[in-house]
């Protein structure tokens, strides 16, 4: 090649070009967003905008809504998994086919079966009010009931991501060292205590990093509430994200900059756990 | 251990309630996992009369085409998905482009300022996209490609890339650079030892951020949704949702389109799947 790649660094420095392109891409629209949090419509700065947003109850309620969110789509995943992993742990004919089988959901796009979960919540001709009927029982207004409906929005959003802390929590209870068990057994402990004493602080990091890095994802989730209820009915199901967006659908990117830009916070505190996390010892 | 006696009163001991109670929460948690997938694909083969019948069946009783095929199926589900298809394949290709280099230099270059932007990177991936979305929409704006697969390509270059900059590059840092400095001793100049070098041996992990970046975008909606509008400009997650109308929805035909939309990455995936999990346990790097 020329002489010009044979000087140290300037290779790199070319190649280096685009990545930093990206990183400059991505930041920009950051700016932009506390840009448009501080002006109206017309382009005038001015902190009404951000006034307006925080004096919405529906925004402070779907705020709110982000840390139920939270609480529900942990506790569905991590409950889930653990039964899972729990069962799965000792080898038995079929296992293997059982654990791939299993990881479809997570592998499947998520789009179509939002719609899927959709139609089976569907109060006339879904499969799961027959199901409760067959049995006898009446079954709630699935996601037209607003008091109801974001718990099933979460949990259709939780079944996709349970796959994936399935297979955390396999590895992870799989990986401890079969003599902690054992001597823990001539101690004369017993399997629930086990379970809290052993497995549990030895998987804790990452059960933490999970738990934080789904809570961030969380924060920013629309897609969910948008196909199933479009935030509905009223807004009794919109969270932090979906109803920003349905601002900006709408027309009023101010609005939604405002309300992204009072949600980066809690991003940013939730940023700050995992960065702890992470620097935890094993 | 003591040989445990066989018989009837060993179905009541501990251990055999354990394995049985083991036994319904995995059936149960199968059923879960799988029943919506299953549902999705059999609602694909049913008429709408079995659709909207009060009784669901799990295994359509008069198997039919008919929702894969026009007049049912709208023609324009063929070209929402060919515009995932490109918008997808696209923006997977640039990425694993522009982290091939990125990740080289990265893992290459002996230059301390390089380490911040690494931070930067991995702030990016895991910062929620959703967030940006305002910023992104105003851009796109801005330069006039509103309406246009190239300004969604774009956008997902920029919201994917650093996760691919940063998979690729933890997997160059764990080649060794004695490869690199043999060859430089050669006489190769840096381009040869990326090309010839460093990319095959990298190859797995490329395959790798392809797959991922493939995913991410085919499964991507609310930018879609915003920065496109017209009917043959819709990828085809905004096309089903489109069609997506309350009560009066053809459900028939959206599940045949799902069905077909959700094939895809599987399809793909298989035919990758080899080089995938050889990137994943290599590369040491957790995927999600």
């Amino acid at each position: 090649m020329t002489s010009i790649f044979k000087r140290k660094h300037l290779f790199y420095y070319l190649a280096i070009i685009p990545s930093l392109v990206i990183i400059g891409l991505f930041i920009s629209p950051l700016i932009l967003t506390f840009y448009y949090a501080f002006t109206d419509i017309r382009g005038n700065i001015t902190l009404g905008t951000l006034n307006s947003v925080i004096a919405d109850p529906v925004f402070s309620a779907s705020y709110m809504r982000v840390i139920i969110y939270f609480i529900l789509n942990i506790l569905i995943k991590f409950l889930l998994a653990t039964g899972a992993a729990l069962c799965l742990r000792h080898p038995f004919k079929g296992r293997r086919i059982l654990s791939a089988l299993n990881f479809a959901p997570y592998a499947f796009p998520m789009i179509p079966l939002y719609f899927d979960w959709f139609l089976m919540y569907h109060p006339s001709w879904g499969v799961i009010p027959y199901m409760i009927r067959s049995l006898g029982l009446t079954p709630p207004n699935f996601l037209t009931d607003p008091n109801l409906a974001m718990y099933f929005v979460c949990i259709a959003h939780a079944w996709a991501a349970t796959p994936l802390w399935t297979m955390i929590m396999t590895c992870g209870i799989t990986s401890v060292p079969e003599e902690a068990y054992e001597s823990a057994k001539i101690d004369g402990a017993t399997p629930t205590r086990m379970f809290f004493k052993i497995t549990i602080p030895y998987i804790k990091k990452y059960l933490l990093m999970n738990a934080l890095l789904s809570c961030i994802w969380v924060t920013g989730e629309v897609t969910s509430v948008w196909l199933m209820t479009r935030g509905g009915p009223g807004t009794s199901s919109h969270i932090l994200a979906s109803y920003a967006y349905l601002q900006l659908y709408t027309g009023y990117y101010n609005k939604a900059a405002a309300m992204l830009t009072l949600g980066i916070p809690l991003v940013v505190f939730l940023m700050f756990l995992l960065s702890r996390v992470l620097a935890m010892e094993d | 251990m003591v040989e445990q006696p066989r018989g009837i009163r060993n179905l009541f001991k501990v251990e055999n309630i354990a394995k049985a109670l083991k036994a319904l929460y995995l059936i149960f948690y199968t059923t879960f996992m799988l029943f919506p997938i299953i549902w999705m694909v059999s609602g694909a083969f049913k008429t709408d009369a079995e659709i909207f019948s009060k009784t669901p069946t799990i295994i359509p009783v008069r198997p039919t085409l008919s929702n894969f095929l026009p007049p049912k199926m709208p023609t324009a589900m063929w070209r929402w998905l060919t515009n995932s298809l490109i918008v997808s394949v696209s923006s997977a290709s640039i990425c694993s482009l522009i982290g091939l280099f990125g990740g080289y230099a990265f893992s290459r270059a002996r230059i301390k300022k390089f380490k911040v932007f690494l931070n930067l990177l991995m702030i990016a991936y895991i910062f929620p996209p959703a967030f940006l979305i305002v910023g992104f929409t105003r851009l796109v704006n801005f330069f006039g490609l509103l309406d246009n697969l190239v300004g969604v390509i774009l956008v997902y270059v920029c919201l994917q890339g650093p996760y691919n900059i940063y998979l690729i590059y933890s997997y160059m840092a764990a080649i060794p650079r004695e490869l690199d400095d043999a060859a430089e001793i050669d006489g190769w100049s840096k381009t040869h030892v990326l090309f010839r070098l460093i990319l095959p041996l990298s190859l797995p992990v490329i395959v790798t951020a392809f797959m991922w970046t493939f995913m991410m975008t085919w499964n991507e909606l609310i930018y879609a949704l915003v920065l496109l509008n017209s009917p043959s400009n819709l990828t085809m997650n905004v096309g089903l949702s489109s069609l997506q109308a309350g009560d009066i929805s053809p459900y028939g035909v959206m599940f045949a389109g799902a069905t077909v939309y959700a094939s895809i990455p599987v399809v793909l995936f298989m035919f990758l799947q080899k080089y995938y999990i050889l990137g994943l346990t290599r590369g040491g790097v957790r995927t999600a």
